[in-house]
């Protein structure tokens, strides 16, 4: 009953604020949310699109989670998704002839080794020079867009395409999307390997040697420090698999789904992985939930903005703020709601 | 303590529950309303800004002001003027960082006179101090009393209780045990209030200590740390435990991450004839140190890790098998550690921080000596902040320890603890160590004027 209220009252709050801006844009909250939640799961296709949407905040979010782990925040998985994107699609045309599960399998690790390195940029100057990570993985992120658009306007460039995208890769490297669950949704394989990745940071956290060290490192660095951890190693190797994680958005993006890259492709999954990673408390399991939480809304404004007059697909971030705002008020309100409770289950 | 001054806020109880004043129930929702009603508090570790003067310090929150809010330090030095005796004579103008630690602690008594408290309660106040300037401290809480003022104070030392206390209330595990009057105190009936249980007096057999372990000689360490070293030589052997005396803050913390390998240094080290090597993973896990931290609770634990987690510490490779950590293994490893050493748990799987300091510290040197078996230990502060229970068992384990020709290098702020452990004492003061004494001729007045750096 208590922890049901205490799930309950953040709910309750959300609603409330998000109810108040919808009335004060005048617009009937009630009609709001139901087009949101339609647009979201009212038919297979709507579902699929979610889960599309879902799958990059996946990765992003297990990026900031393992890093957040290790006692780092990891802003820069924006710049990191685009790096991985960048070199999985390099691969993919560089390489055109490869076939079979070999293709794919060298696109995804292409796609993991350029996320791992800009990561691990941003690992090493934490490491061996003590810069604030913060600072360092945000300035990379604009030097990944500009790498991006270099590459993408002057080595891969679709000639036969007026938009700033590379050419298309070859149908070897292109994964199975759903289309027998989900019609018309570009929901693919890509999703599965999200949940294995869940699967595997949560057992690389909490039953391998190596998680243990992250987790002693991120909550008692002097401790570890003087029980002999490799500490620097540690980090830098946070920061790689961080960065990895990151690069894998590519994969749903590129294999999955456009078959090319076009520049400036992610609508700030990187940043959104912040989101979803705060929201999961930092518990990898916990962000399937949060992840999917946050790609209803994606999808859900999307068609809100087709169903109302006033209301703009903005509001997904609206709700997004409030959602954050919660989420960093409860440990706060959760204890003063304890103790009102004690007060009065005991009267 | 922290409720009365209203740090944290009680459970709600029933009605008659609650800080009582003068007979009246009175609300402390915050320290503010605990200063209004005239309660003041000198905590274990000093609120003081350091870069700011004495006087500062002493108005900070009830600055007196003139016209246009100018601060009226004048006014504030007078009132000062009348409250000082000549026991409590700080340097009002001197800025904070460059006055002993001492001195900090009349700095944050005048606090309390200052803002007129009539209750003042001391946490642990005697820790940082020489015994010359307990004596000092004492004497001058006695005057207080004489003037009418209440003065509370906590402490884990029986001898400060039995020297200045009219009333003394015993607390364990978060229950009154007991209430002596002045007439009742002696030290056994604290003691057996304290544990439950008599203690015998702890007399340390001695050992025919073996060759020569560890040898430091002429370890310098550059400007750069705040607490230099200067030319420190001194040796331990096997079967001996070698005290480092002195008021925290003269180089022992650097002296332990020089040992440590946190710090580079000037100088040899030698380990059993061999170089002592210099990176932190080769110390802790080739040769085998074991390691009692200064602050258990951020250099020695993984305080929001479980027991199980915070047992393993140090030996992932040992449990680790193909990178993969069990649960099994962790379970048994801790369960096999903490036997003999007394820890009090409800599970293995519980957090750590749930466990009180002297439990935690049982744990930590249940780690680093049981589980690690090493030949060498450096012990910092082994019983700070314990309860007497923990302090006779930490004490035995350091003793069996060196009993199996182990050394030991003990540094601790506790005066009374080093002459009861060590066979041979070293005083540091100001980067280097300034006097040696052997178990046999241990002298207590040479030994304080010398960790206040006079001549012994």
């Amino acid at each position: 009953m208590k922890n049901l209220i205490k799930t309950l009252i953040p709910v309750v709050a959300i609603l409330t604020v998000v109810t108040f801006v919808i009335l004060v844009m005048g617009d009937n909250p009630f009609n709001v949310f139901q087009s949101i939640i339609w647009g979201a799961f009212g038919s297979a296709t709507s579902i699929g699109y979610t889960l599309f949407y879902s799958t990059p905040l996946v990765f992003t979010g297990l990026s900031v989670v393992v890093a957040l782990r290790a006692g780092l925040f990891n802003i820069g998985a924006e710049g990191q998704l685009y790096i991985g994107s960048l070199s999985l699609v390099a691969y993919a045309l560089m390489f055109k002839d490869q076939a079979g599960a070999v293709a794919i399998l060298g696109a995804v690790v292409a796609a993991l080794l350029g996320g791992a390195l800009w990561g691990s940029l941003v690992g090493l100057l934490k490491a061996f020079r003590g810069s604030h990570e913060v600072v360092v993985s945000i300035m990379l992120n604009f030097v990944s867009y500009a790498l991006c658009g270099y590459f993408i306007l002057n080595q891969f460039k679709n000639p036969f395409s007026q938009n700033p995208e590379t050419s298309e890769v070859e149908a070897a490297f292109r994964i199975s999307n759903w289309e027998a669950i989900f019609p018309h949704a570009p929901v693919n394989n890509a999703a599965l390997l999200a949940v294995f990745c869940v699967g595997l940071v949560w057992w690389l956290l909490y039953r391998s040697q190596w998680g243990f060290d992250v987790r002693f490192v991120g909550e008692s660095p002097e401790a570890a420090r003087r029980a002999g951890l490799p500490v620097r190693m540690r980090l830098l190797q946070v920061m790689a698999v961080s960065g990895a994680l990151a690069g894998l958005v590519g994969v749903n993006e590129i294999l999955g789904f456009s078959h090319k890259m076009k520049d400036q492709f992610s609508p700030g999954y990187g940043f959104m992985g912040i989101a979803v990673a705060l929201l999961a408390r930092g518990e990898p399991l916990r962000v399937i939930p949060a992840a999917l939480l946050f790609g209803m809304l994606q999808k859900g404004s999307l068609d809100l903005e087709i169903d109302s007059q006033k209301m703009t697909r903005d509001l997904a971030y609206v709700i997004q703020g409030v959602v954050m705002i919660a989420v960093a008020a409860q440990p706060y309100l959760s204890k003063k709601l304890e103790k009102r409770w004690e007060l009065w289950t005991r009267n | 303590m922290k409720i009365v001054f209203g740090l944290y806020e009680p459970d709600p109880g029933s009605a008659e529950c609650g800080v009582y004043l003068n007979g009246r129930k009175s609300k402390i929702r915050n320290p503010q309303d605990a200063m209004n009603l005239g309660i003041g508090m000198v905590q274990q570790h000093f609120a003081l800004v350091e870069n700011l003067t004495a006087l500062d310090n002493i108005i900070l929150g009830q600055e007196p002001m003139k016209r246009f809010n100018v601060i009226d330090r004048a006014f504030a030095k007078n009132k000062l003027q009348g409250l000082v005796s000549e026991s409590l004579k700080v340097p009002l103008e001197a800025n904070v960082e460059d006055l002993q630690v001492g001195v900090h602690q009349r700095v944050e008594l005048l606090k309390l006179l200052y803002r007129d408290s009539e209750i003042l309660i001391l946490d642990e106040p005697t820790a940082v101090l020489t015994p010359q300037e307990i004596d000092d401290l004492f004497s001058f809480l006695r005057d207080l009393r004489k003037e009418g003022k209440t003065v509370l104070i906590i402490t884990h030392k029986l001898d400060e209780l039995l020297a200045l206390c009219d009333d003394v209330t015993v607390l364990r595990q978060g229950s009154v045990k007991a209430q002596l009057s002045r007439d009742q105190l002696t030290k056994e009936a604290l003691v057996k209030a304290m544990t439950g249980r008599s203690i015998e007096k702890f007399i340390k057999p001695t050992f025919q200590p073996g060759a020569e372990a560890l040898v430091i000689q002429n370890l310098t360490t550059s400007a750069g740390t705040e607490e230099r070293l200067k030319e420190v030589c001194l040796s331990v052997r096997q079967g001996e435990t070698v005290g480092i005396a002195g008021v925290e803050g003269n180089g022992q913390s650097t002296l332990v991450e020089c040992l440590l390998g946190l710090t580079s240094y000037i100088g040899h080290i030698q380990f059993n004839g061999q170089p002592y090597p210099h990176k932190t993973k080769e110390i802790r896990e080739v040769l085998n140190v074991g390691y009692v931290s200064e602050d258990r609770q951020t250099q020695s634990l993984w305080l929001s890790g479980t027991l199980e987690e915070n047992c393993a510490i140090g030996f992932g490779n040992r449990l680790a098998r193909y990178g993969v950590l069990s649960k099994s293994t962790l379970h048994h490893h801790a369960e096999e550690m903490l036997k003999g050493f007394d820890v009090k748990y409800d599970h293995l799987e519980q957090k750590i921080s749930e466990l009180s300091g002297g439990n935690q510290q049982k744990l930590v040197v249940a780690r680093e000596l049981k589980g690690r078996d090493p030949r060498f230990l450096l012990c910092c502060h082994p019983t700070r902040g314990v309860d007497v229970g923990a302090i006779e068992l930490i004490h035995q384990r350091l003793v069996e320890f060196q009993k199996n020709q182990g050394a030991v290098l003990l540094i601790s702020s506790e005066l009374e603890e080093l002459l009861s452990l060590s066979d041979r004492l070293l005083v540091m003061y100001q980067g280097r160590i300034v006097l040696e004494q052997t178990r046999e001729n241990f002298d207590l007045k040479s030994i304080g004027s010398a960790m206040l750096g006079g001549q012994p």
